[in-house]
């Protein structure tokens, strides 16, 4: 379980990983159940990628597999375990209401791909 | 003897006395980078005219006097990690994405930098984003190790270690998210630290995941790496998890003594998966320590073997966001389409090289809807007992001591035959970031040729510790004069 | 079939702050675009966000004044989505621990009076402003807006009908206003609301399907708007149609809502803690020191008016709707105004004008001063009411003092019986007619006859004086 799960973060060829499959089906061990490949496309359209047909099939098997490793986190009892989202215990950070001087026009609208009197310009956002 | 063999605060010295001017310093950098830097990859681009006028003007200064002998650093060259922000420097992050990017402000560490008139050489390669062990993730350019050409530089600051190895400055930054400045330096022989989370601040490091990033220096010797962090440590007003904590005299911690303190070696790092080579060294490190007068026992964290499934999960979610406003709208390299949407796609999928975008995928599955809770929430549950592993061994000892990786630098592509190894190597960097504990990398020898790093471990903010035994350890063998041969 | 409507009002409003909630440029309103921007709120690589002391704290005073509660322990999320006016695209937001919960406030519909729960009140940043460039067909964006520190005010599906809305929202801003932690400008997007609507058959407890309408510029258009959907609404369930959960706009040219985008689920915005924010405990002492900031809220003015003032409950509610016309008729109060009057003024001409030239009260150079002298002046009888309208005229207009203004225009009023007299007595020679009329038992003749001598007199004659002046005139013809 371990190793193939590993073998995740690595670039492997689609047909390495068929053969992977192959494999994990012939030890009757579960494979592509947990995610679909229409689930890869919603991650993939919320995070604001593309991908090709083979793409979302690689994904849709790596994805599977870190949900798999994942679950030996489940090993572990939680109930009563606070989450950590700080490690450090910090409270309390604020600054006063005062107003500094901004960017320049100029460096405000440096790196713009694309600008108009000012303003950064994109593709509508009406469709 | 190399000018940058010497230490950081002899450099400095000489300096003052006018033996050597800056210019003659950022010269022989740029020599040196001239001479190797085709082999090792390590610079991503250089600040070369900048440089050079930067050092007339503090020769001048030197010249009438002027040189203030509170900046420790003056004159004396660095590379920067290419995820740190410099304004008028552009940083790219290794990224095609951010391939145009100018910024227009400076991190906190690089105005503390050049408040103590250090000089920019260039800003240095690393896996595209950090995310990566071996720095093979660079859109750029493939670094080198400076032992062995045919290996990995670790990563992702794979960049700041080789070009601290290979003597093209004397000191350098990188950044440390799951052990990005600990492996590198192990791999390449130098010295790294990841400083207490918060110690040092983020305004301007590029985020990867916002709860586990640190600054850190790489220097040639545990002393250096004190110098620097000296400068680089403290509380900013810009960065609300930066820790308002006194920084005390790190170079004050440098004498030698180990006599009594507590060494705790937990056996998971020593165990299976870990290289033979690499534990007999970590093994002699700690007879040296014994001998110095350190109390080394056994001790355990439990719960280290999930550390790995909790980083990711947790370091991929916090990517997912923090790697979302590079949209091509504001800055960045946009590739425009017709419509918003597919402009937003083009870009990021161009822009972003894969292991980036594998990440960012397994991040915004963790977020989203129906599985927060199974996943995110519970890797944060999960990040707690580790961090309690922690704390509890810091009740009974001073630090905690073990090999920073279970392997010493591995071939290009040789990661992908034995993957196994590679998750060990995670697991012995990981556990600090997610407790948010400060460690160091130190040479600690050589197995086959290749250096072994031994890594120590202290409480939140107890760097002093660390450097102490580090330096102690240091001063008390010859690993830190071995060099590469380039 | 009849159906009961359930509407759930989410209400935006921009904090009265010097700088952005999360980085110092200004907040200010108007600027070039993009000039009140940095690296921060531009959202460039590296940046952090830091915390406005004030914008929590008028966050806190707002829950309160709402009758929230404060929570001890506070933090932000991240709410995720793409779009060009969102730079980070997160926007950092209050997701399971808001800083205010479970409030509510009082309404009056018909002179009915109901509470109107409220849900939450988080803290957020706000987003920066999409224009469309008709020239290319391209978007174009300020980010001048970015960070200005917003509350989320979410009320509880208790409000049944437009009306009550309307009234809802109405007491809100108020409450907004007199706290002083919003202009709730709708024109300058500092107060926005969304509406969300449903219809249930009468009896039943589940909720209905509901639609959520956006572009409601005004309060006016709420209330149009939702009443315009609930009919719609009402008119496809009686056809046995399905509502969708749908996003509508409301057409203010059209007069009607226009779909937007049928929802799918719900939206997936991946929530998860702030990691560049540390939590935020907020401890009794720091709470009871911004409670002390409180002024007197318009339920508790309205209360004292009523009782202290005497006056109607009516106008006691007119008077505290909108804080700054309170604030007048109070610095009135001050200067020793009769409460009645000074109140039937502000009602009554004050209201009309501003409504008419869709001013605000702040807006006209009129000073409660002003306005109090020359109801004294009323009062004294050195000017009449007719003439008074001349003067508030000047004084709304132009500004100024009345006693000047009635000075240099010669409109003090004639109470002298002599010149009086002489008036009405050539009035009555001009117009024998009108005295015949009279005293063939045309009462009406009278009030021609009044109006001719108030001509004759430029308005100036004191009217009791002249009525009974003329009374005794005429029987001695």
């Amino acid at each position: 379980m371990i190793a193939c799960v590993v073998l995740l973060w690595y670039d492997h060829t689609i047909v390495k990983r068929r053969i992977e499959q192959i494999f994990f089906q012939l030890m009757e061990v579960d494979v592509m159940e947990r995610i679909t490949k229409n689930q890869v496309k919603h991650v993939a359209h919320l995070a604001r990628l593309n991908f090709n047909e083979e793409e979302i099939e690689k994904f849709a098997y790596e994805l599977d597999e870190i949900i798999g490793f994942a679950e030996q986190l489940n090993e572990i009892e939680t109930s009563n375990i606070e989450p950590t989202s700080h490690v450090l215990d910090v409270r309390n950070v604020l600054r006063e209401d005062e107003k500094k001087e901004s960017l320049s026009s100029e460096d405000a609208m440096k790196n713009a791909p694309d600008q108009k009197d000012g303003q950064f310009k994109v593709p509508s956002v009406l469709d | 003897m190399e000018l940058f063999d010497y230490k950081l605060r002899d450099l400095h010295e000489l300096l003052h006395k006018e033996e050597v001017s800056v210019t003659n310093l950022v010269e022989a950098s740029y020599k040196r980078i001239e001479e190797v830097d085709e082999k090792i990859g390590a610079f991503l681009r250089l600040n070369k005219e900048a440089a050079l006028e930067q050092a007339k003007e503090l020769d001048d200064q030197l010249k009438k006097g002027e040189m203030d002998p509170a900046d420790t650093l003056f004159g004396l060259p660095v590379g920067i990690k290419d995820n740190i922000i410099t304004k008028g420097l552009k940083t790219t992050c290794a990224s095609q994405l951010l391939d145009n990017f100018d910024p227009v402000y400076n991190a906190t560490v690089v105005e503390k930098l050049a408040a103590a008139k250090a000089v920019t050489i260039g800003k240095l390669n690393m896996d595209e984003f950090a995310m990566g062990s071996s720095n093979e993730n660079s859109s750029y350019k493939q670094v080198r190790n400076p032992w062995d050409l045919n290996r990995v530089p670790g990563g992702s600051s794979g960049g700041s270690a080789a070009t601290v190895a290979a003597g093209e400055v004397p000191f350098s930054l990188g950044s440390d998210t799951g052990g990005s400045i600990r492996q590198p330096a192990a791999f390449c022989g130098v010295v790294g630290l990841k400083p207490t989370y918060g110690r040092v601040s983020r305004y301007g490091l590029v985020a990867f995941a916002s709860s586990l990033d640190q600054i850190g220096p790489l220097t040639r010797s545990v002393e250096d790496n004190a110098y620097v962090m000296q400068h680089i440590a403290g509380h900013d007003e810009r960065d609300s998890t930066s820790a308002n904590v006194d920084v005390p005299d790190y170079l004050a911690a440098l004498d030698g003594d180990v006599k009594g303190m507590k060494i705790g070696v937990p056996e998971e790092y020593l165990g299976h998966g870990i290289d033979e080579g690499v534990k007999q060294k970590v093994n002699e490190a700690l007879k040296k320590l014994e001998e110095l007068g350190a109390i080394v026992q056994k001790v355990s964290l439990p719960h280290s073997k999930y550390a790995l499934a909790t980083y990711y999960i947790l370091a991929s979610s916090e990517a997912s966001a923090n790697l979302s406003r590079f949209d091509g709208i504001r800055y960045g390299v946009r590739k425009e389409q017709d419509h918003l949407l597919e402009t937003y796609k083009h870009t990021r999928s161009e822009g972003f090289g894969n292991e980036v975008k594998r990440r960012i995928m397994l991040g915004t599955f963790a977020l989203s809807s129906g599985y927060y809770d199974a996943y995110y929430k519970k890797a944060q549950k999960v990040r707690t007992l580790i961090k309690q592993d922690f704390e509890d061994l810091f009740l009974n000892y001073d630090v905690i001591i073990g090999p920073t990786t279970p392997t010493t630098a591995f071939k290009f592509g040789e990661n992908l035959d034995d993957p196994l190894t590679m998750y060990a190597n995670d697991i012995l960097t990981i556990p600090m970031n997610l407790a948010g504990v400060p460690a160091i990398s130190v040479p600690c020898g050589l197995a086959d040729g290749l250096p072994v790093g031994l890594q120590i471990i202290g409480k939140h903010f107890d760097e002093e510790s660390v450097y102490r035994v580090a330096h102690a350890f240091e001063q008390a063998t010859d690993h830190h004069k071995l060099k590469p041969e380039l | 079939m009849s159906f009961e409507t359930v509407i759930g009002l989410e209400v935006h409003v921009e904090l009265k702050t010097n700088s952005k909630i999360f980085c110092s440029c200004s907040t200010e309103f108007g600027a070039p675009p993009n000039t009140h921007t940095c690296p921060v709120c531009l959202g460039h690589p590296g940046v952090l966000p830091v915390l406005n002391k004030r914008a929590v704290e008028f966050a806190m005073k707002a829950s309160m004044a709402l009758n929230c509660e404060v929570a001890e322990m506070t933090k932000f999320d991240r709410k995720n989505y793409f779009y060009p006016d969102n730079p980070k695209a997160y926007q950092i937001s209050q997701f399971d621990r808001p800083i205010g919960e479970n409030g509510w406030i009082e309404i009056e519909v018909n002179g009915e009076k109901k509470r109107i729960g409220i849900t939450r009140l988080h803290m957020e940043e706000d987003a920066g402003k999409l224009t469309h460039d008709e020239e290319d067909g391209h978007t174009l964006v300020d980010y001048n807006r970015v960070g200005t520190p917003l509350v989320e005010i979410v009320s509880e599906p208790d409000i049944r009908t437009p009306e009550e809305a309307y009234a809802y929202l109405e007491k809100l801003k108020a409450i907004m206003q007199y706290t002083e932690v919003s202009d709730c400008k709708m024109e300058e997007g500092s107060l926005r609301c969304d509406a969300n609507i449903s219809l249930r058959p009468t009896g039943q407890k589940e909720f209905g399907t509901k639609a959520e309408l956006k572009n409601l510029n005004s309060f006016t258009n709420v209330q149009k708007g939702l009443a315009y959907e609930e009919k719609r609404q009402a008119e496809e369930l009686s056809n046995g149609g399905k509502i969708l959960q749908e996003t509508r706009r409301w057409d203010d040219a059209g007069k009607k809502t226009i779909l937007m985008r049928v929802k799918e689920g719900s939206d997936d915005y991946r929530y998860f803690p702030e990691p560049d924010l540390v939590n935020l405990y907020i401890q009794e002492d720091w709470k009871e020191q911004v409670r002390q900031e409180i002024p007197e809220l318009p339920d508790a003015r309205q209360k004292r008016y009523i009782h202290e003032l005497g006056l109607p409950e009516y106008d006691a509610g007119v008077l505290t709707q909108q804080k700054a016309m309170s604030d007048f008729f109070e610095a009135g109060l001050k200067l020793d105004g009769p409460a009645k009057p000074l109140s039937n003024w502000l009602m009554g001409e004050v209201s009309a004008y501003l409504n008419d030239k869709n001013k605000d009260i702040t807006d006209v150079p009129m000073k409660p001063e002003a306005l109090v002298k020359m109801i004294q002046l009323i009062e004294k009888g050195t000017i009449s009411s007719k003439i008074a309208k001349k003067v508030f005229k000047e004084l709304i207009e132009k500004g100024g003092d009345p006693d000047k203004i009635v000075k240099d225009k010669g409109l003090v009023q004639i109470s002298d019986e002599g010149e009086i007299r002489k008036m009405v007595n050539e009035t009555l020679d001009n117009n024998q007619q009108s005295i015949d009329d009279f005293k063939n038992g045309k009462d009406k003749a009278i009030g021609f006859l009044v109006g001719q001598i108030m001509k004759a007199s430029k308005g100036k004659a004191n009217p009791q004086m002249v009525n009974q002046l003329l009374v005794e005139e005429i029987k001695q013809r």
